[in-house]
């Protein structure tokens, strides 16, 4: 099916099913009615938002739109293709997304943009590739398609920054879809700081061959309204995929993480690390299933959700689950809720530190162990400031 | 229920259950079928006042407005209402078979296994009626006088509604209004007969009161209601059911349980439940679709529910805690097995309103053949429950690579001062545990059993201790042909 036609049939189905509402199980605790009574048109226009480049490989989308005058994609090795995904019809878009969701429709029908990553098989690329998307149009719909493709053996990072002006409206909606191939790595990062009165929604699909890692660390702090769909399936042995996050949320924003891992084929593991804090009348959603299928035998899955409450209004709904079919398998999920320890607090102060110094010192403890897990040096000095930054905001 | 359905429940009863039943529509029971004359025609019968007809047709109304739940990870074929009958009288006694040789050897071999008394397998096998058991009747009188004497009221529901209505009208569907779920709602319809329980007043209930001596609610049908309240400072301990297999006929089963404690008082609800699970292949079996739910309402009350779900082919149940009282503690323990095509949905709701609550789930999920076993659970921790607490812990275990173990939490907190922790995990019984069992000259069945049981452990101790022997043994029958 070439891509237009498959555009024309989102848009129909789209049309059809609309948003979903919280009468979906998948959707009870995330209202997004809010979107269909506003409106939001593709704006193309350059963006006054300032950023900082994270790599000498940068990709820029302002507005929805790919602007090749911020992007350098200079010194990109033999073996590694980075392109617009509107100027290559690659038969793998949309098959790993799920068909079904109404933002996966809108977006297959809608995307106006996107990064294509190709790797070749064995090609190793030291330097990551930072996509930065700006967003400063005012009522703005920017819908993102990205593509990664790493062949056997080969080794990539891949970067998403969402940076919003501040107080802007505007709705984004990305698809990202990463095939990983036998023994291929792709280390994904993304960092969404979207202007406070954004909304945002991703969903980041991953296939992965025999011997495959591919590692994903969302960190958010941005947007009113967000989700993360994040889905992998392991469809070859010894596969591996690491899922961690962290969300910093405050005012009324609230954020949903939906996590799905599919153990298809047996001697996987998954690994998934959440931590949220939370302040003022925030909330937060987290879902994360784990399915390991009949057969899928070894499998080693482990998932846990953290969240620190700062205030009396916000809340957190957690829904860790695991559906097993195999029973040769390693599977444990956890979840905990609560605030700081107040013996921690006082063993800190006992030893001279003010109130508000144990209480920041105790709460970056709290999120530094998703960052213990971020193996990329650049990305894990620009989310340290951001929760150093964030804390500093909340204990204003 | 569907025609393919009547047929295996035909054979279920003309084959693997065959202990002597006919399915003959008996005189006085109603022709099937379920509309307002019906409801009409069930109250009248046990002679209601009108305010509860009035009750059961506002449930029905309600339910016919209803759908069938489909959100739990089970799998039926849809069920005809209107194939049931909701009324029948109480068996007659020709039906029954006349001794134990007609039994089949199979369940004798069980009983035997339970260790259950001569007299009280008549009992379970049909052969004698319950108020027979204890030999007299004068057992039971001795009971109940004992119990009237401290004022507590144990009777049946029909005797409940006619005594002490009052108490009934005060409490009946404040814990579970009857609109709560569809299988609720079709109860409120057409509840056969259930228990009362009601303990005064800083009374503590000096035995474990149990269907055992419970002697005119024999027949409490597939539709059963039980209501148990305990006034400020009163204590009770209530078992439900037995381990052993019991016969029964019908194959859709929607009870409702409510729990009221007021200040101080304490209820500690325990249920072993072991229907007919259906044969190896699924054939037959009973559907037991149960909402249980128990309000906390004083201070400082507790409710406390233990659970050893081995039987039915279906389960689906969640005995839940309100704690609205402040310092009020809600516990769940569950054990269940499920083997062969057993299907189980089972957990807990733990809502905390009140200051100071806390509350302890406890759920070992035990799957074998081709079963699936899941735990699902809400805990909800309102913005008014300061310093909540909760404690949950999710094992499964898999006997076999054909089976099922889900874990479906879910966690909803509006306090920061709550801390909630929830933890599973899945295992299963290693060739090395097995191999060194068979060392120490343990056949590998046994080795399952005792492996099993130490898995179970932290909830059986939980068991009031006439429960506690027979379920450990429950437990290995149920898991037999398992393994090897």
């Amino acid at each position: 099916m070439d891509i237009n036609t498959r555009r024309e049939e989102a848009a129909a189905a789209f049309a059809a099913k609309g948003l979903p509402t919280v009468k979906e199980e998948a959707w009870r605790f995330t209202n997004v009615s809010r979107l269909n009574e506003e409106t939001f048109d593709a704006v193309w226009q350059a963006a006054e938002v300032s950023f900082d480049p994270l790599s000498d490989l940068v990709v820029v989308f302002e507005n929805g739109k790919w602007s090749v005058e911020a992007s350098s994609l200079d010194g990109l090795p033999e073996g590694v293709r980075v392109r617009s995904i509107m100027d290559s019809a690659d038969a793998r878009l949309g098959t790993l997304a799920d068909s079904d969701s109404g933002f996966v429709l809108s977006n297959t029908a809608q995307f106006s943009d996107g990064i294509l990553i190709e790797v070749d098989a064995g090609v190793v690329l030291e330097e990551p590739i930072h996509v930065v998307h700006l967003a400063d149009a005012e009522g703005g719909s920017f819908a993102y398609r990205h593509l990664i493709a790493a062949a056997a053996g080969a080794n990539v990072t891949v970067i998403e920054e969402y940076i919003g002006s501040a107080g802007v409206r505007y709705l984004t909606n990305v698809v990202t879809e990463a095939f990983v191939a036998d023994g291929a790595k792709v280390d994904h990062y993304k960092i969404q700081r979207e202007s406070a009165a954004a909304y945002h929604f991703q969903t980041l699909e991953s296939e992965l061959g025999g011997d495959a890692l591919f590692s994903n660390h969302a960190v958010t702090v941005g947007g009113r309204l967000g989700r993360n769909d994040i889905r992998g399936r392991l469809l070859g042995e010894e596969s591996e995929a690491i899922c961690n996050g962290l969300y910093l949320l405050g005012e009324d924003q609230l954020f949903d993480t939906h996590l799905f891992m599919d153990h298809a084929v047996p001697k996987c593991q998954s690994h998934e690390l959440y931590k949220g804090i939370l302040s003022d009348q925030a909330r937060a959603v987290f879902c994360g299933r784990i399915l390991v299928q009949q057969d899928a035998q070894e499998t080693d899955a482990i998932q846990s959700n953290g969240n620190l409450l700062l205030s009396r209004a916000a809340k957190v709904n957690t829904m860790p689950q695991l559906e097993i079919y195999a029973d040769d398998v390693k599977c444990t999920h956890g979840a905990t809720i609560g605030e700081l320890d107040e013996q921690a607090l006082f063993y800190l102060q006992t030893r001279g530190m003010d109130p508000q110094q144990a209480h920041g010192m105790l709460t970056f403890a709290f999120a530094n162990e998703v960052l213990d897990e971020v193996a990329c040096s650049v990305v894990k000095l620009r989310i340290e400031a951001m929760v150093q930054a964030w804390l500093a905001g909340v204990n204003e | 229920m569907k025609i393919e359905d009547e047929k295996s429940f035909d054979e279920l009863t003309d084959k693997e259950y065959k202990y002597g039943f006919v399915t003959d529509i008996e005189s006085e029971s109603l022709p099937p079928g379920l509309n307002e004359d019906i409801v009409r025609e069930i109250s009248r019968r046990k002679e209601e006042p009108e305010w509860l007809t009035e009750w059961r047709l506002k449930a029905f109304r309600a339910w016919q407005k209803m759908e069938t739940p489909e959100w739990a990870k089970v799998e039926f074929p849809p069920i005809d209402y209107q194939a049931l009958s909701y009324y029948s009288a109480p068996k007659q006694k020709i039906d029954a078979p006349k001794s134990l040789d007609e039994i089949d050897p199979e369940l004798l071999e069980t009983y035997e296994k339970l260790g259950i008394p001569l007299r009280e397998q008549e009992m379970l096998a049909g052969v004698v009626a319950v108020d027979a058991v204890f030999d007299s009747v004068s057992v039971a009188t001795t009971f109940k006088g004992k119990l009237e004497e401290m004022g507590i009221i144990f009777c049946s529901f029909s005797e409940a509604v006619k005594d002490h209505p009052e108490l009934v009208k005060q409490y009946l569907g404040t814990v579970i209004p009857t609109k709560d779920n569809y299988f609720a709602a079709l109860n409120s319809a057409v509840f056969s007969d259930g228990s009362f329980c009601f303990v005064p007043k800083g009374v503590r209930c000096p035995m474990e009161l149990s269907t055992y001596f419970r002697i005119n609610a024999a027949n409490t049908g597939q539709f059963e209601r039980t209501l148990v309240i305990a006034e400020e400072g009163a204590y009770v301990s209530y078992l439900e059911g037995c381990t052993a297999p019991q016969r029964d006929e019908n194959q859709l089963h929607a009870a409702v349980v409510e729990l009221v404690a007021l200040e101080d008082a304490q209820i500690k609800y325990s249920t072993v439940q072991n229907w007919y699970p259906g044969d190896k292949n699924g054939k037959g079996g009973i559907y037991n679709f149960v909402t249980k739910r128990g309000h906390c309402r004083g201070d400082r009350s507790k409710i406390s529910w233990t659970q050893v779900e081995t039987g039915s082919a279906i389960t689906w149940k969640y005995p839940s805690c309100v704690l609205k009282g402040d310092d009020s503690v809600g516990e769940f323990y569950s054990v269940a097995v499920t083997n062969n095509m057993q299907q189980a949905d089972t957990g807990t709701k733990m809502i905390h309103v009140g200051k100071n609550t806390s509350s302890t789930i406890i759920s070992k999920g035990i799957s074998a053949g081709r079963a699936h076993n899941s735990y699902r659970g809400l805990v909800r921790i309102g913005p008014t429950a300061e310093n909540a607490r909760n404690f949950s812990q999710c094992d499964s275990m898999l006997i076999g690579d054909r089976c099922g173990a889900h874990t479906f939490p879910y966690i909803d907190v509006s306090n920061p001062s709550a801390q909630v922790e929830h933890e599973a995990t899945t295992t299963k019984i290693g060739e090395d545990q097995i191999f060194y069992c068979n060392q120490r000259g343990l056949d590998t069945e046994e080795a399952v059993s005792l492996i099993v049981n130490g898995f179970c452990k932290e909830v059986f101790r939980e068991l009031p201790m006439e429960f506690a022997v027979e379920a450990q043994k429950l437990l290995g029958i149920s898991l037999e042909g398992s393994v090897g």
